[in-house]
């Protein structure tokens, strides 16, 4: 199976740099798309799912690789290397922060910049550390997953491929739309919010920007100093969006403050 | 009718795309003990567990405002001071001039709750039955598979030992002996001919001597690739000791006064000494063997430590463990191959780059095949050659699950 398809990747805009965009757990590539037609002129856009999400084939999925972030880093790289992909500005939301960050360390020539919209290095709380969460916070958070498959399983698919209300939004968004198998989601949720990459940080050699929202209970405000104090060559940028999507709550806020940043160069704050 | 939607049986809500809320109805206020005033104005996630909150923010929200509606969510709602809340909820996005409006209405469910959770119990345990179930059994059918691929393999190992253990016999001493006499003769001939022979007849006799000579280290080459094993025993190896040793080795053999290999101090990991030494050696005879006559050597060697799977051949096996990735750049001549990518332990691609790296391209892999690690290579015509080597930093034995 050719690592398009498998990852359901999609090419877009006019420029040739490009912009690689990585969506956050919960959710998949579609989350993009009040950002992307900012940066359709001028770059080479690709969208992809992680396998198990969105239009991704199912079948490539496999428990073992995906219950470790480097296996979803794999997927990034995988990529990146089916479409020869060099000097690429990365942008990942959540979790997808992180899993960029392996792929850059692992092959850092292959990415210019990192672009982190409300990243953490780790969601639980450890001495002297202020992640946000407490273990049996994640295992709740589990448990609701669990009761929404039930919801979903029986009623929320066929809802979604009626969706009367907006046609606008397009038969693929209809069927693809958080069509995450519910178990894969999980997976995903405990590779999330229990990986630990704070030792990973110093090894990062490209810059990177850490766009921290305000009120982000997901990635609060200690998260994304802690980050901008470990990360060599970052910038730190407070956004007056609040919540954990500023790229679907706030898409102006976002699409201006990434214009900004890569139109400074390497190095250079703002 | 607002009367009406504050008595009504269900939790009513109104926030803004920020998750400022703007309404909420008598009962909900009740519920959570909180009063209106203290709510509007506030953030939603307020009156959320923290696990909802998690969710509202991946699943919730998302869907929300990408579909404008979400039907029979389950949230648990967190109250000012008397517990925790379950309800289900359905939720519409309405855009009225401009601004959008999320409408939820909350049902709680503590009855179906314990319900759900039990049959969510269930389930799960049918769930862990059934999956170790299948897992035993496709464990099963894999493991017989395997044993009779090992049997297999066993025997063909059994047989290529003995005739890797002949051929070696055969090169180390069989083939040196004529190789010998050849040089023998040659000197000889030299000598017995010195007042009658001509220039010619000279050249003639030393291209003998360099031939024999190249056949030498040829047969001393194979025979040191035919025994880099891998049953020797793993100790802790610094690198910086490797580093050094090799580099001198290097300088006597190719006469050089000097040999730039920049780096940061490396690592110690748990590895096979001989076979590093081996290692190292080859990677900066290659730079040399392969330098650009207009610049001088400059090897510029960086490292990192990176989780990778330890399985390389199983393409369903996954266990990330602490790899190294070691980039060796030189200036060289390069290769006239374009960029090349996971060119990893095949001896008979490699081989197809050139003639000249026949040997230590060989041996450089089949030192990497023995720590289960990995070779990347990419070169660039004129420019240089970049190895990277990714090996993990320590030897897993019969058991791969790290202890």
């Amino acid at each position: 199976m050719d690592i398009s398809s498998r990852n359901n990747v999609k090419i877009l805009g006019k420029g040739s740099t490009p912009m690689l965009f990585a969506h956050g757990f919960g959710c998949d590539q579609n989350m993009w798309r009040f950002i992307t037609p900012a940066f359709e002129k001028s770059y080479k856009i690709i969208l992809f799912d992680y396998v198990g999400a969105g239009h991704s084939k199912v079948s490539a999925y496999n428990e073992e690789r995906y219950a470790n972030l480097n296996g979803y880093a794999q997927d990034i790289l995988d990529i990146c290397h089916e479409l020869q992909l060099k000097d690429v500005i990365f942008v990942g939301h959540s979790v997808s922060s992180m899993i960029g960050l392996l792929a850059a360390i692992k092959e850092p020539a292959r990415f210019s910049s990192l672009i982190m919209i409300g990243p953490s290095p780790c969601y639980i709380n450890d001495s002297g550390y202020k992640g946000g969460f407490e273990k049996r916070d994640i295992e709740e958070l589990l448990n609701t997953m669990d009761k929404n498959y039930i919801g979903w399983a029986n009623f929320l698919a066929p809802a979604i491929m009626k969706n009367p209300e907006r046609p606008e939004l397009g038969q693929e968004l209809t069927e693809s739309f958080c069509s995450t198998d519910p178990k894969i989601a999980k997976d995903f949720a405990k590779a999330t919010f229990f990986s630990d990459n704070r030792a990973d940080l110093p090894k990062v050699t490209i810059r990177s920007l850490i766009m921290q929202c305000s009120d982000d209970i997901i990635a609060p405000n200690e998260v994304g100093d802690y980050l901008h104090k470990n990360l060599k060559n970052s910038t730190l940028k407070v956004l007056k969006a609040t919540g954990h999507c500023p790229h679907m709550s706030e898409p102006e806020e976002t699409v201006e403050v990434i214009r900004q940043y890569l139109h400074t160069t390497a190095g250079s704050t703002y | 009718m607002n009367n009406w939607l504050d008595v009504a049986p269900c939790g009513y809500l109104s926030f803004r795309d920020d998750g400022t809320i703007v309404y909420l109805n008598q009962t909900l206020s009740e519920w959570l003990g909180y009063s209106s005033d203290e709510l509007v104005g506030s953030k939603v996630e307020l009156i959320f567990t923290v696990a909802t909150r998690i969710f509202y923010n991946t699943h919730f929200f998302p869907l929300l405002k990408l579909h404008a509606k979400a039907d029979e969510i389950f949230l648990s709602l967190r109250a000012k001071e008397k517990g925790d809340i379950p309800v289900l909820t359905t939720a519409v996005r309405r855009v009225e001039d401009g601004l959008a409006i999320n409408h939820c209405v909350f049902i709680a469910i503590f009855q179906r709750q314990k319900f759900e959770e039990e049959i969510l119990a269930a389930r799960r345990a049918a769930e862990t039955a059934l999956k170790e179930n299948k897992h035993l059994s496709a464990l099963k059918s894999s493991l017989e598979i395997r044993t009779f691929e090992l049997e297999r393999q066993y025997q063909k190992q059994v047989t290529q030992h003995k005739n890797l253990t002949q051929f070696n016999k055969i090169v180390s001493h069989d083939l040196q002996e004529p190789i010998r006499k050849i040089l023998l003769f040659a000197d000889v001939l030299i000598r017995d001919l010195r007042d009658t022979v001509t220039d010619k007849e000279i050249r003639t006799i030393n291209k003998i001597i360099d031939a024999s000579n190249r056949l030498r280290s040829l047969t001393l080459g194979l025979q040191q690739y035919l025994t880099v094993e891998s049953d020797s025993v793993d100790t802790e190896v610094d690198l910086n000791t490797v580093l050094n040793t090799a580099r001198k080795k290097v300088m006597d053999h190719r006469g050089l006064q000097e040999l730039t290999i920049v780096h940061e101090k490396l690592p110690t990991i748990r590895a096979y000494r001989a076979q590093f030494d081996l290692l190292f050696y080859h990677l900066f005879d290659n730079a040399v063997q392969f330098s650009d006559p207009l610049r001088p050597v400059h090897i510029n060697i960086n490292w990192v430590l990176s989780d990778e799977n330890l399985y390389k051949m199983e393409k369903e096996k996954y266990l990330f463990v602490e790899h190294l990735r070691l980039k060796i750049s030189d200036n060289g001549i390069g290769f006239e191959n374009e960029y090349r990518e996971y060119v990893t332990g095949l001896l008979n691609k490699l081989n197809q780059f050139s003639d000249g790296l026949g040997m230590g391209l060989s041996l450089i892999t089949k030192v990497i095949d023995n720590h289960s690690g990995s070779l990347l290579i990419e070169s660039e015509k004129n420019v240089g050659t970049t190895f990277t080597i990714i090996v993990p930093t320590k030897i897993y034995g019969l058991s791969p699950v790290p202890g």
